[in-house]
């Protein structure tokens, strides 16, 4: 029982999250795309964060693992906001190429 | 599809580039061939004995990540879709915590050899031979690809049958391999990544200074092939929902956890902070910059298209460019943009060689791996010496390598584009497998049961939506991906769901994994595994290097020890019986000659005293210093 009490929500939120952007957004919008992989992909790995300090895993404070964890939250936020920038220059640079 | 002949070439550049392509393969062959000497026992043929700095199995990867199929293929794409071809070499991050902290570490501590073997020490035997299966299945796909993408390349540019070119391919580039080992795939790859991208290099330039620079690359590339992400869901083939459900997850984690070649690499590393240094290096640099050096001349290649019709005709100075047949958008964009030079051409072609050869000796080996460590070890011979396996393994070598070279006319047959042709055939194989790793390794409870029934349905269940692909249509809408029956990456969804769900009842139906099965090969239990990897207790305590130690010989000494000074245990934080990593002061070696010992406090106050059989295991030479480094 215990698991449908993560996955009920879950499910409901895979259904609901892409319907969310599209009807804000519209489906032809980039950021829409971004959203999409970004806002499942932290799902995705927000899990992976939760399981690894669970099972004790990764065990802040002991030898290098605080260090190897902030490296996976910055890699996490490194590429979110590598990809936001190049969509900002993609869209609003001068364009010779239409569209 | 038969692709046709795309380039121009004169018999004189044909010699040229023939002569820069053999002269290329001879010699990295002969490199290769080299480091058979390094080849003491099986383990060092496959493993290289777990010795290496980060640096160089990380540095190796480049070369493995990019085969010849990558500049075709995401050339292609580039082509078609702009800059959102990076995209499957940019969305692994996800996956690293489960990676970095999970698979990596079990099977590292576990000492597992191949996927199979974790297959059997997890669940029993019969998961293993289905896991053995689906795993050479991936494999041979890969080489058969490699293969068949040289065939277009040579075909594209000489016009020749492949019938012919790619057998003879296979040869040059199976014996090194074949004879080199594990260590000889590291170095040569080492090599010819920097190959790699000095040509992708050459090639970027070239058109970036055909165009007149980078704003005018810029400004004539389309808004749509500027992004980095494709249209949500319009092209059937090519879509965002699809590519994070398909590629970011079934195709990042098949390629990181299940790809044995990779897996192998990791294995040769010295210590798991090494490994994680390598897993961030590859994800974070390595992968977005080959996804930059295979896809840019696609990229490029419209923007001169672009240009092209803006000015009404040909670029001064160049010729005109016509990408009528896509396969070819990498061979004829190159050509025209390097001013027909057969000699920088040459070049550039040999690096396409590089890059097959590069992926290609390490799934040889790895097949090899597989064969030898699950095939014939288990089942035809168990009790042999290690030259007798030696010998096996260098012929596993070249019966992986005819089985790839034997799946090449298939390829031949299939329609679409090389990217399409690639994964449609990816996302039948992974899709199982990639999630029973996945149960196997993070549920403790998963068993040997839910894992063989859900592996052999899910495979089932997924090959039957080729035939009816309409199974796949719920599930597509529901994660709100497209709806049109061309299911590519969405297929990869359908099979991890579909696993996981049968995996989950049949767990819950039957008696869990006893502790045994799991102790060390899940991430509950990873102490345990760290434990009897060490043989004792972890000391997880930071230490430093301690470098340029002198050494001497003292016999008296236990075999896989070394006695220390007091203020030298000290430095590195260690305890008598910790495990301490010795290699030889010179860094540039990356650890080839070097060793895992035992450390004790010893009565002499300055260098290191090892036996004689210490000394020879790690290939020290006379009169050279050690560097020393607590593992834990």
């Amino acid at each position: 029982m215990k698991v449908f009490a993560y996955l009920v929500p879950l499910l409901a939120l895979i259904y609901s999250y892409p319907r969310l952007i599209v009807g804000w957004l519209g489906e032809e919008n980039p950021w829409t795309s971004y959203l999409y992989m970004y806002g499942f992909g932290f799902v995705f790995f927000f899990c992976g964060i939760l399981l690894i300090l669970k099972t004790k895993s990764c065990q802040l404070g002991r030898g290098r693992d605080t260090f190897w964890f902030n490296i996976l939250l910055g890699g996490f936020v490194a590429f979110a906001s590598f990809h936001a920038i190049w969509i900002y220059l993609a869209l609003y640079m001068p364009v010779k190429g239409g569209l | 599809m038969a692709p046709e002949f795309s380039i121009d070439l004169s018999n004189q550049a044909m010699i040229a580039i023939a002569i820069v392509v053999v002269v290329y393969v001879a010699a990295i062959t002969l490199f290769g061939g080299y480091f058979a000497r390094f080849n003491a026992n099986i383990n060092d043929f496959f493993y290289s004995g777990q010795r290496f700095a980060w640096w160089l199995p990380a540095a190796s990867m480049i070369a493995t990540g990019i085969g010849s199929y990558s500049y075709l293929k995401y050339s292609e794409q580039g082509f078609n879709t702009g800059m959102s071809s990076g995209l499957t070499y940019m969305n692994d991050w996800f996956i690293v915590p489960f990676f970095m902290f999970g698979w990596l570490p079990i099977v590292y501590f576990a000492r597992v050899k191949s996927i199979p073997e974790y297959f059997e020490r997890r669940f029993n035997s019969t998961a293993r031979y289905i896991a053995l299966t689906i795993i050479m299945a991936y494999m041979f796909f890969y080489i058969g690809y490699n293969l068949f993408t040289i065939g277009v390349a040579m075909r594209g540019m000489f016009g020749i049958n492949p019938l012919y070119t790619v057998p003879l391919v296979t040869i040059f580039l199976g014996a090194y391999v074949t004879f080199g080992g594990q260590t000889a795939v590291i170095f040569t790859d080492l090599f010819q990544g920097v190959m790699l991208y000095i040509a992708g290099g050459i090639a970027i330039l070239a058109g970036i200074w055909a165009l007149g620079g980078f704003d005018e690359f810029w400004a004539y590339l389309p808004i749509t092939h500027r992004l980095p992400f494709t249209h949500l869901t319009e092209n059937p083939k090519f879509n965002t929902a699809g590519l994070f459900w398909g590629e970011a997850l079934a195709g990042s984690i098949a390629f990181t956890f299940m790809n044995q070649g990779f897996i192998m690499r990791y294995l040769t590393i010295k210590s798991m902070a090494d490994c994680r240094k390598a897993v961030i290096c590859n994800v974070m640099f390595t992968l977005p910059v080959s996804a930059v050096i295979v896809g840019a001349v696609g990229w490029i290649g419209k923007s001169l298209v672009m240009k092209q019709a803006d000015i009404g005709g040909a670029i001064p100075g160049y010729d005109f460019i016509d990408v009528s047949n896509s396969f070819h958008t990498f061979l004829i964009v190159c050509w025209i943009t390097v001013k027909q030079n057969h000699w920088v051409f040459g070049f550039v072609i040999a690096a396409l060689m590089a890059a097959l050869m590069s992926t290609i000796d390490t799934l040889i080996n790895a097949c090899a791996a597989i064969g030898i460590y699950d095939i014939y070890k288990p089942l035809i011979k168990k009790d042999a010496d290690d030259e007798h396996y030696l010998k096996a393994a260098r012929y596993a070598s070249i019966i992986a390598t005819a089985i790839g070279l034997s799946l090449v006319p298939l390829f031949y047959m299939q329609k679409g584009s090389l990217m399409s042709l690639h994964y449609k055939g990816i996302m039948i194989i992974i899709p199982s497998i990639v999630t029973t790793i996945f149960m196997g390794a993070f549920w403790k409870r998963f068993n040997a049961t839910a894992a063989c029934v859900s592996m052999i349905t899910g495979s089932i269940l997924t090959v039957i939506t080729v035939f009816n692909p309409e199974w796949i249509d719920p599930l597509a809408k529901f994660v709100g991906g497209p709806v049109n029956g061309v299911y590519i990456y969405m297929r990869a969804l359908f099979g991890m769901v579909v696993t996981a769900i049968i995996g989950y009842i049949v767990t819950l139906v039957t008696a869990p994994a006893s502790e045994e099965q799991t102790m060390g090969l899940t991430i509950q239990t990873l102490d345990q595994s760290m434990a009897a990897y060490k043989g004792g207790t972890p000391n997880h305590v930071p230490g430093k290097k301690v470098r340029e130690l002198v050494y001497h010989l003292d016999d008296t000494l236990p075999s896989e020890t070394i006695s220390l000074p007091k203020n030298v245990m000290e430095e590195l934080k260690a305890e008598d019986g910790d495990m301490i990593y010795m290699e030889d002061s010179r860094w540039w070696l990356g650890g080839l000659r070097s060793l895992h010992v035992k450390a004790y406090t010893g009565k002499h106050t300055e260098g290191v005293i090892m036996p004689t059989s210490v000394r020879d295991a790690s290939y020290l030479e006379n009169e050279q210093t050690v560097t020393l480094e607590k593992i834990f």
